[in-house]
């Protein structure tokens, strides 16, 4: 099933999982978990549709957050998010 | 080598294979008779805009349904660059009779059939074209909502005879024109520049990127400049005047240098591909692809005036209706017997043009997510089966109330002059709008539905 996943990993630090999702639910999904960490927690965001990278790029600034970092394994992307 | 290297390298080699393959069926079809290059050209139109939409992620669903969901703008900008471009470029087609536009019934149906599309391309989480790369993508939803797009426009054109009477009825006593129109008293290339180019595209395209500045994409660009001033001179002034406010406006359009690329080229991909059509139909004499399908025996594909769903530009939907009647003809279930497929016809998917144009855009979506190690097949789970075949099913219906897609109706009509285009756009956001607020209503709900103790 395609379900959307949001669990603590450990203190500061957030799981945000959006696979097998389409647009624009991985970017909205996002946006909404990020508005849920307070400033200076991680957010890692796993997701594989391609152009939700791009939207995920463009709201950094409106929805607070830094991409701290962006890894790919095998056809997934873990791009992990720090709230500003 | 690592395994991930050994992966990209196995998908550099299928891109290659399926350029080859794509090279091999252009050669058969050249060999079995010169007139099929004409489909040939077709398809690898249809490649490089495939190949073009993947590298820019360029999907008209996207731009407004994360202009109105997240604020985004990059993919607005992107449509309008591409627009303006393919605009100047179709008006000096015109200017050299080259081009093979035509303008299209102007009414409030553009807005009602771009209504119901919009809903539809959000739902499905890609527009017309969107659907197709992100086949070629490896993408299952959008391949539920391709069949959906193919099935329901079949369907809805032949039951009860209620796309018949919308047609006589309705469509036929609406006035059709494009903006040079008004302009002949000026000499051509002028009214063509001026009319379509200028007035019809660059005006109304400027605004609404105007609009879209001061609402959405100001806050973020003045920021970015306002950062790098103080950076320049700690403690100097941070305001801001005219000239920022440009630099802020290029700053938006130029927000992502990817869609930007990809909106400049698929401009002049779209201007080339109609100067080649045309320049094709003057070589054989022809002004549509039937003529040559009736010169070669293939009658049963053709209409009785002997033609062809031929559009000569880009264009999506109506061939993949075409591919629904096909089908359901394959079945036993009759299809064709309406005045939309005796218009344009339901030839075998071997020899319609068109269709091989949309072939060549997943094909060409393919190889570049190849190229880029981006492709993989998604099989469509839960709520997605619904997404796609309802999101496709809407955008089916839309097309043929609104005759045309995102592409067909809005992007092609408004960079040729024909105001209609802006109307199907404007239903489009509307479409948009209403889907996107669903959705995130939607994603609320489920994001509640988790455990929030953590937080």
């Amino acid at each position: 099933m395609a379900k959307v996943d949001f669990k603590k990993k450990e203190d500061g630090r957030y799981l945000l999982s959006v696979l097998d999702m389409v647009c624009p639910h991985p970017q909205l999904y996002t946006k909404k978990a990020v508005a849920k960490l307070a400033a200076g927690e991680l957010l890692d965001v796993e997701f594989d549709n391609t152009s939700s990278g791009e939207a995920i790029e463009q709201i950094s600034d409106s929805s607070g957050f830094e991409i701290i970092s962006r890894e790919k394994e095998s056809n997934k992307f873990v791009w992990t998010l720090k709230k500003v | 080598m690592s395994q991930q290297e050994t992966s990209f390298d196995k998908n550099r080699l299928w891109a290659v294979l399926i350029a080859a393959f794509l090279s091999i069926v252009s050669l058969i079809y050249y060999s079995v008779n010169t007139y099929y290059i004409y489909l040939v050209v077709y398809i690898w139109f249809g490649v490089a805009y495939g190949a073009l939409l993947q590298y820019g992620r360029f999907c008209l669903a996207s731009a407004f349904r994360d202009l109105f969901g997240l604020g985004v703008t990059r993919m607005f900008a992107g449509i309008m660059i591409a627009a303006v471009i393919f605009s100047f470029i179709m008006a000096g087609l015109e200017s050299i009779n080259m081009s093979t536009f035509h303008s299209g019934p102007f009414g409030g149906f553009r807005i009602a059939g771009g209504f119901i599309f919009g809903l539809g391309m959000v739902m499905a989480g890609g527009c017309a074209s969107g659907t197709l790369y992100k086949c070629g993508e490896g993408n299952g939803t959008s391949l539920l909502a391709f069949i959906a797009i193919c099935i329901s426009q079949a369907l809805f054109v032949d039951i009860a005879g209620i796309f018949d009477s919308y047609m006589t009825g309705y469509i036929y006593d609406l006035p059709e024109f494009i903006l040079s129109d008004f302009f002949e008293f000026l000499p051509p290339p002028f009214n063509y520049f001026l009319g379509n180019a200028v007035v019809n595209t660059l005006l109304p395209a400027l605004l609404l990127l105007i609009i879209v500045y001061v609402f959405r994409g100001r806050k973020s660009s003045i920021k970015k400049i306002k950062e790098s001033k103080t950076a320049g001179s700690p403690g100097g002034a941070e305001e801001t005047g005219f000239t920022d406010e440009l630099y802020g406006f290029w700053l938006m359009l130029s927000a992502s240098k990817r869609t930007v690329i990809a909106g400049f080229l698929i401009g002049i991909t779209a201007g080339a591909h109609v100067f080649a059509i045309e320049a094709l139909r003057e070589f054989f004499n022809i002004d549509n692809f039937g003529e040559l399908l009736t010169i070669m025996n293939h009658d049963s594909d053709v209409t009785r005036g002997g033609m062809i769903f031929d559009p000569g530009y880009w264009y999506i939907t109506t061939q993949e209706a075409q591919l629904g009647a096909w089908f359901f003809n394959i079945i036993g279930l009759n299809a064709s017997d309406n005045l939309f497929f005796k218009s344009v016809g339901v030839p075998s998917p071997l020899r319609n043009p068109a269709l091989w144009m949309s072939f060549g855009i997943v094909f060409g979506a393919t190889i570049m997510a190849l190229f880029k190690d981006e492709f993989k097949f998604k099989i469509p789970k839960g709520e997605f089966i619904v997404w796609g075949l309802l999101g496709g099913t809407l955008m089916g219906l839309g097309a043929r109330l609104g005759l045309g897609c995102n592409i067909g109706a809005f992007f092609i009509k408004v960079a040729g002059g024909d105001p209609a285009g802006w109307l199907f756009g404007a239903g489009l956001a509307l479409g948009s709008f209403v889907c996107v607020k669903f959705f995130d209503w939607w994603t609320t709900r489920k994001l509640a539905d988790l455990d929030f103790d953590d937080f």
